[in-house]
């Protein structure tokens, strides 16, 4: 496939393989903005779920009326949803790496790959639900 | 590339360093959070819906299948979250050299050990 491209980012999902050959390194800069969007989604969910894990830690035994409140409150759902947002975000850019490293049939990769998406909008649609039915 | 250069890739013939044991960990702890995901967005959903459900729920993890359950949740998200940490780290340009990198996989390792038992006895 000629010389590593600066991004290996290419991926027939997004229509780029074509321009492996062509260009070293991306136009698009789509490496640069997973790699930086992997890192700050990442530091929203571990604060997020440190400070969730040292709240049921604390208060530990929780009960029902307890465990509502804390998520019922309005800066607490805006936050669990920006969580859910980077959880889908994050597993989208993790699985790709994963799928374009292992995956070597661009078939099965593609399959997997609309797998996941439509799963993780799936996830993404129960949060809403979850936060915004309670 | 030399033609002539030598191919051997038997991959039980190499010895893999802690730190890309610590690697694929990482990307296997991933892909299990991953999978469990629906059941954790299930027990969020069940835990805040009424009571009753989230006294069952309670009463379902405490059964010595649902504390493995939570016990495996912990260990993924643990790794997962600390091998991140100790990567960002290591971005921002800290403890890059061999011998620290090899000295802070095995510390990630350790250091996931201790959390899960104290946890795990959290949960017995």
């Amino acid at each position: 496939m000629g010389p590593y491209p600066i991004s290996n980012h290419f991926d027939s999902f997004y229509g780029n393989e074509t321009m492996v050959s062509e260009v070293v390194g991306s136009r698009s800069h789509r490496g640069l903005r997973d790699w930086l969007a992997q890192r700050v989604t990442a530091l929203i969910i571990g604060f997020y779920s440190i400070f969730v894990l040292a709240y049921i830690l604390i208060e530990h035994p929780l009960d029902y009326v307890q465990w509502y409140a804390f998520f019922n409150h309005p800066f607490l759902r805006i936050c669990t949803f920006l969580v859910f947002l980077s959880v889908v975000w994050h597993a989208w850019i993790g699985l790709w790496t994963v799928f374009t490293d292992y995956i070597k049939s661009r078939p099965v990769r593609m399959f997997l790959e609309g797998l996941v998406l439509i799963l993780l909008v799936t996830y993404l649609g129960w949060g809403l639900e979850i936060l915004w039915a309670m | 590339m030399r033609k002539e250069r030598p191919v051997h890739l038997d991959l039980f013939k190499f010895r893999f360093p802690i730190m890309a044991i610590v690697s694929i960990l990482h990307r296997i702890s991933g892909v299990i959070i991953f999978l469990l995901l629906p059941a954790l967005f299930y027990l969020l959903h069940q835990s805040l819906v009424s009571q009753q459900q989230f006294d069952h729920l309670a009463q379902c993890l405490a059964q010595p299948v649902g504390k493995v359950f939570m016990l495996i949740v912990i260990l993924a998200t643990l790794f997962h979250l600390l091998a991140g940490i100790r990567h960002i780290v290591m971005d921002m340009g800290f403890a890059e050299s061999k011998a620290a990198g090899r000295a802070s996989a095995w510390g990630l390792i350790l250091l996931v050990i201790i959390l899960t038992v104290f946890m795990g006895m959290r949960l017995w």
